[in-house]
């Protein structure tokens, strides 16, 4: 039985049609990893190119936003006379949630981005296709690489978010009172569990897999034409992000399931 | 191509491996909390509720973190397995006749086993025992209390016993008795602690059987572990004897309180009284009845003491000591 | 002689459109045939469904004694594309790369690849072929467009394709230097004896590179011959491209 595809809306066709092509370049992503040649050196430089080079953006939003929680709760904590659990509250929410979510995103548009342009450019160019036919694969060597690269880099990025906005909750801390560093430490740090920290560490890496994927996927499928490009790296961005929360709410539940 | 210059390749490495050996030293840290890296032993205890301790929580003794909870679960309807993880070298600290309990740490704080020192010369526990547990409410002290009050109670009676026997059988020695100032004076005292002592005893009684409501319906400090129906229905109908006995005991004190009113400030009556073997009987049977209540309350005590209650929190301890008190 | 290319009955429709219609070609092993046509007829539809770039719905493609659209995907047919040379209208030079790592980038990515010296050999060889030998370490943005076709050119050279395929090599580029493109790409036909397809609609280019023409139009062919043969035609739509070009020019 056929099914009627020009029944469907337009919109709904594309994101289905997206989804499968997402879906079939994922299948494709692991029959190649184990594919010669290995590209190493290029996963080194996307490491570089894509995941280092976010650190500094990174960090700051982590300093930021682990400030900023710091000073908003600051008052409701002491409604319930419970200061001393500020430096709790903040790393568990930092390790186990926004760490992980809010480097994710801001990686989405940074390399989301920088992906779909780069490999998009290269599409419409015809580079992909000049790689094609003179018989180097050119899955393996744009997009194993940056898949790999980035994967390897979003959970580094995390834990470096993490630390950054710990920091900033610290200093926070001691712009009303203060607070010694080791109290700090052993405060926020003491609280946690392998259960905040671990399944935090998990998911970045498939949000780091997600994002380069999906971003990959945008640029090797965009239209010809500059304005291809550009839609490549938008959607790129939208797409990724999208994929973050999708892959967050499932990784909450994951979780409350194993560790229950 | 894309080639790293050596400085970016440096950089790079710098950052994978600062990562890593972050993520490593945090998870070390957690880990030497947790008790995972280190030399530890298997402990295991039993609560009736473990007012929401969680795995991860801390074990104290002597009030320093000695391990961590490492597993909670259901050993029965009304008892809970909590296994924990002691370091060994705190474990040689603890005896086999610590007691764990739980407590809060602090006033929103987690939960945390605290564990008991045992006493000093009691060898100290192995991987793999059990600790016996202490229960959150002090229930058993309730109880002894009550025991204590109920003896001073059957003391009392026996003293009003004396004293009546002394009224009936040496009348001449009833008129001196009761004109000497000092024996009267004696005797109202005697009334009086004994009042005293049956108000002690309802009060009591009326703890004890709010508590066993609190019990059966209420979320209080022993919620769910006594809600066996079976118990809960032992407990009320016990609880109901136990007011009965109070109440018995209150009527029959005022009784002697009236009695000794009228000794008091009816002078002219005494005599009338005393020689009135109605009234005498009265009396004697006045005291029967609270020999009677008294003896019924110990009984009930006693019973109380010996079965579930103590059975349920561990109050072998109690025990011995009620049987030296008995002594 | 043995046929290098073989196009039987290939079509390729993109939706409603009908690009190709049971299209059908060969090229002599070692001759250069020019395909003409005006934009739009199909032309580069024709050489990506002949290298699989573009998948036809029917019909019949042989390459060097290979059944190229039954090759299954992957490592095969990596292998078969080894062997073709592939000339891209843009050139498609990897922009992040030197010329150098241009060159040498399928080179080193061959299963077999050679011998480092071999590399750096070829890859002067090559550059020295195409003119170009002082801009090994540039990038491709730093070159004119003429520059870029000729280091594209070496890039497909570099693999010693037995078979070539252009696809409009000198579209973009001035009078002089398509000439000069042209040129070339006779030149080294007859260097590395390559079996060549050139898609174009330049009559200049056909005019210098071409052993045998073919004309398309509604896509199939509708007229062969040689340069000579085509010129001497009365017929006013052959006749078109010659004027067509001239006022391009």
């Amino acid at each position: 039985m056929y099914m009627r595809t020009d029944a469907l809306p337009a919109s709904v066709k594309d994101f289905l049609v997206g989804l499968a092509g997402i879906t079939q370049f994922a299948g494709k992503f692991f029959r190649n990893f184990w594919r010669p040649p290995f590209e190493i050196r290029e996963v080194f430089y996307h490491a570089y190119s894509l995941g280092q080079k976010s650190l500094l953006l990174v960090g700051i939003t982590g300093l930021i936003i682990g400030m900023v929680m710091t000073i908003q709760m600051r008052p409701t904590m002491e409604q319930f006379g419970a200061t001393s659990w500020l430096p709790a509250m903040v790393s568990i929410s930092i390790i186990r949630e926004i760490g992980p979510v809010l480097t994710a995103l801001i990686c989405a548009g940074k390399i989301g981005s920088t992906i779909g342009a780069e490999l998009g450019s290269m599409k419409v160019t015809e580079q992909i296709d000049a790689m094609t036919v003179s018989g180097t694969n050119p899955f393996n060597y744009l997009v194993t690489t940056r898949v790999l690269a980035v994967t390897i880099m979003v959970p580094l990025l995390t834990i470096y978010a993490d630390i950054i906005a710990l920091f900033g909750s610290y200093a926070a801390m001691n712009l009303e009172g203060s607070v010694s560093f080791k109290l700090f430490i052993d405060q926020s740090l003491g609280s946690l569990l392998f259960s905040d920290m671990v399944p935090a560490l998990i998911k970045s890496f498939f949000f780091g897999f997600a994002i380069a994927l999906v971003s990959c996927h945008q640029g090797f499928t965009a239209d010809r034409g500059t304005s291809g490009v550009g839609k490549a790296a938008n959607t790129a961005v939208v797409i990724s992000s999208l994929f973050v929360f999708v892959i967050d709410l499932l990784a909450v539940q994951i979780t409350q399931l194993i560790i229950s | 191509m894309s080639k790293l210059s050596t400085s970016k390749q440096l950089s790079l490495g710098a950052f994978v491996a600062l990562g890593v050996i972050i993520a490593i030293g945090v998870v070390y840290y957690l880990g030497t909390k947790r008790q995972w890296f280190g030399d530890n032993i298997s402990t295991y205890t039993y609560f009736n509720n473990v007012s929401g301790l969680q795995a991860g929580n801390n074990i104290r003794f002597s009030g320093i973190n000695v391990g961590t909870v490492e597993r909670i679960r259901l050993a029965s309807d009304s008892t809970v397995l909590v296994e924990m993880i002691v370091s060994r070298e705190a474990s040689g600290f603890i005896k086999e006749d610590s007691r764990a309990s739980i407590e809060s740490d602090g006033l929103m704080g987690n939960k945390v086993v605290s564990i008991s020192a045992g006493s000093p010369d009691a060898p100290h526990i192995e991987d793999g025992d059990t600790l016996r547990s202490r229960s959150p409410a002090s229930l058993d002290q309730v109880i002894a209390s009550f025991k204590t009050t109920s003896d001073n109670a059957n003391e009392l009676t026996k003293n009003l016993r004396d004293i009546s026997e002394k009224i009936q059988n040496s009348e001449g020695l009833l008129g001196k008795l009761l004109t000497d100032s000092a024996m009267a004076g004696r005797f109202e005292t005697t009334l009086e602690s004994f009042r005293e002592t049956s108000l002690n005893t309802e009060r009591i009684s009326v703890r004890v059987s709010g508590m066993a409501r609190d019990m059966q319906y209420g979320d209080g400090l022993i919620p769910r572990l006594l809600n066996d129906s079976v118990m809960a229905e032992n407990l009320s109908h016990t609880m109901d004897s136990l007011s009965y006995a109070s109440r018995n005991l209150a009527s029959t004190s005022r009784k002697l309180e009236e009695f000794a009113d009228r000794l008091n400030n009816e002078e002219g009556a005494v005599n009338l009284l005393l020689t009135d073997s109605i009234f005498a009987n009265d009396l004697e049977k006045t005291l029967r009845n609270v020999k009677d209540g008294t003896t019924d309350l110990d009984e009930l005590v006693q019973t109380v003491n010996e079965s579930w209650l103590l059975n349920l929190f561990n109050g072998d301890k109690s025990k011995e000591e009620d049987k030296k008190n008995k002594k | 002689m043995n046929r290098a290319i073989e196009v039987r009955d290939l079509s390729k429709s993109f939706g409603e459109k009908h690009i190709l219609n049971r299209i059908s070609l060969h090229v002599q092993e070692g001759e250069t045939l020019v395909v003409l046509g005006r934009s739009g007829v199909g032309k580069s539809v024709l050489i990506k469904c002949m290298i699989r770039l573009l998948e036809p719905d029917n019909g019949e493609v042989n390459i060097l004694n290979e059944d190229v659209l039954k090759i299954p995907d992957g490592r095969d047919l990596d292998k078969f594309r080894r062997k073709v040379g592939f000339l891209f209208q843009s050139g498609a030079l990897y922009d992040s790369m030197t010329v150098r790592e241009n060159l040498r980038f399928p080179l080193e990515r061959q299963p077999d690849a050679p011998e480092e010296e071999e590399i750096v050999r070829r890859v002067e060889d090559v550059l020295e072929g195409v003119g170009l030998s002082d801009t090994q370490e540039k990038m491709p943005a730093e070159l004119s467009g003429g520059m870029k076709k000729r280091i594209a050119l070496a890039r497909s050279l570099i693999m010693q394709p037995e078979v070539m395929f252009y696809d409009e090599p000198t579209t973009g580029l001035d009078p002089i230097t398509s000439t000069e493109i042209s040129e070339l790409i006779r030149e080294m036909k007859e260097r590395y004896e390559t079996t060549s397809l050139i898609i174009t609609h330049d009559m200049e280019c056909a005019r210098i590179t071409a052993d045998r023409i073919v004309m398309m139009k509604e896509g199939r062919i509708a007229v062969e011959g040689t340069y000579n043969e085509l010129k001497e035609n009365d017929d006013p739509w052959i006749q078109a491209f010659f004027s067509d070009s001239k006022k391009e020019l």
